[in-house]
C-alpha cells in the first residue's frame, strides 16, 4: 500500500467513527417507531413498558419484543434471519432492518413533547 | 481480439465462482451486519480493470451481476447487485484514472462505494433514510475488506503476464 493508499483508509475510518459515536452515543429514547414498506407506519410504542408486538404485512411475519427500555426483533420470517442478531437498541437515532420483510425499528424522540397518550 | 473474448470468459467464470463462495459462506453470519461482504469477486474485476481496462470489466461485472442473481440469490438481490457494483466500478475507475493511488487504495474506494450503493437501494425500498443508521458500520468494514482485496488483487496483478 502507498501512503494515498493509507491516508484514504484512514480518512474512511476517522468520518465513519465520528459517526458512528454519533449513532451509538445518542440519549435514551421515549419510544419505537416500527416502519412497513414505502416509509408506511406500523405503530408507535412506547419504550417504558415492556410488550411483544406481532406484525404480519402480506406474509412477513416479525415479533418485536419491548424489554427494558430497548426494543428487539425475536421472530421474524425472513430468510437470512440478520435482524434476530442485531442488538437491542433504546437510544434515540438507533435502528434495526429486516430488509427482506421491508420492517424497520426506529428509536425516537428522547424529549417529554414526543410522548402521547397512544400507549 | 477473439483471445480477448476468450479471456472475459474465463474471468467472468471466475467472478461467478467467488461470487458463488461469497453466497455459501458469507461473512454475515459470522458479524450480523446486513449488506456486509467481503467481496472476494472484485479481486476479478480489479485485476480486469488493470489489464483490460474499463469496458471488460463494466462487461465482466455486468455479467457475473446477472448471472449470479438468475443462478443463486434474487431479483431484490439483484438490485442491491447492480447499484452497488456500477458505483463502486465508476468510483474504482476514476481514483485509479487519477494515478495517486495503488490497488489497494482503488479497491477500498470499491469497496466503500459498492455498500453506499447498497444503501441508497435500500433506503428506496424502504421508503426511509433511517438505514442510513448501518452505514458507519458499513463503512468500515468496506473499507477494511476492500484494502484486503486490494492487497490481493495487487499480488495477482505482479503475477499475471502481459495480456
Amino acid at each position: 500500500m502507498k501512503k494515498a493508499d493509507l491516508l484514504l483508509l484512514a480518512g474512511i475510518l476517522l468520518i465513519s467513527g465520528l459517526a458512528l459515536v454519533f449513532v451509538l452515543g445518542g440519549s435514551p429514547g421515549a419510544q419505537v417507531k416500527i416502519v412497513g414498506a414505502q416509509g408506511k407506519i406500523l405503530g408507535v410504542y412506547a419504550l417504558n413498558e415492556d410488550r411483544t408486538i406481532e406484525i404480519d404485512e402480506g406474509g412477513c411475519m416479525n415479533i418485536i419484543v419491548i424489554s427494558g427500555g430497548q426494543a428487539q426483533m425475536s421472530h421474524a420470517n425472513c430468510p437470512n434471519q440478520l435482524c434476530l442478531r442485531q442488538k437491542p437498541i433504546g437510544k434515540t437515532g438507533q435502528s434495526i432492518v429486516c430488509l427482506p420483510n421491508k420492517l424497520l425499528l426506529m428509536i425516537e424522540g428522547g424529549d417529554p413533547s414526543g410522548l402521547d397518550g397512544i400507549t | 481480439m477473439s483471445k480477448r473474448v476468450a479471456l472475459g470468459g474465463v474471468l467472468t467464470a471466475t467472478a461467478i465462482i467467488f461470487s458463488y463462495i461469497e453466497f455459501l459462506f458469507p461473512l454475515e453470519l459470522i458479524i450480523p451486519i446486513p449488506g456486509l461482504k467481503l467481496g472476494l469477486a472484485n479481486i476479478v474485476v480489479v485485476v480486469i480493470l488493470y489489464k483490460l481496462g474499463v469496458k471488460y470489466a463494466l462487461a465482466v461485472n455486468l455479467l457475473r451481476i446477472f448471472l449470479v442473481a438468475w443462478l443463486f440469490t434474487s431479483p431484490l438481490a439483484l438490485l442491491f447487485a447492480l447499484c452497488g457494483g456500477l458505483l463502486s466500478l465508476l468510483a474504482m475507475w476514476l481514483l485509479k484514472s487519477v494515478r495517486v493511488f495503488s490497488v489497494a487504495g482503488v479497491s477500498i474506494a470499491g469497496g466503500v462505494t459498492h455498500n453506499i450503493g447498497q444503501i441508497l437501494v435500500a433506503s428506496l425500498l424502504m421508503g426511509s433514510a433511517a438505514v442510513f443508521n448501518l452505514l458507519p458500520y458499513l463503512l468500515i468494514t468496506g473499507a477494511i475488506t476492500g484494502a484486503l482485496i486490494g492487497v490481493l488483487a495487487g499480488n495477482v496483478l505482479k503475477r499475471l503476464p502481459e495480456i
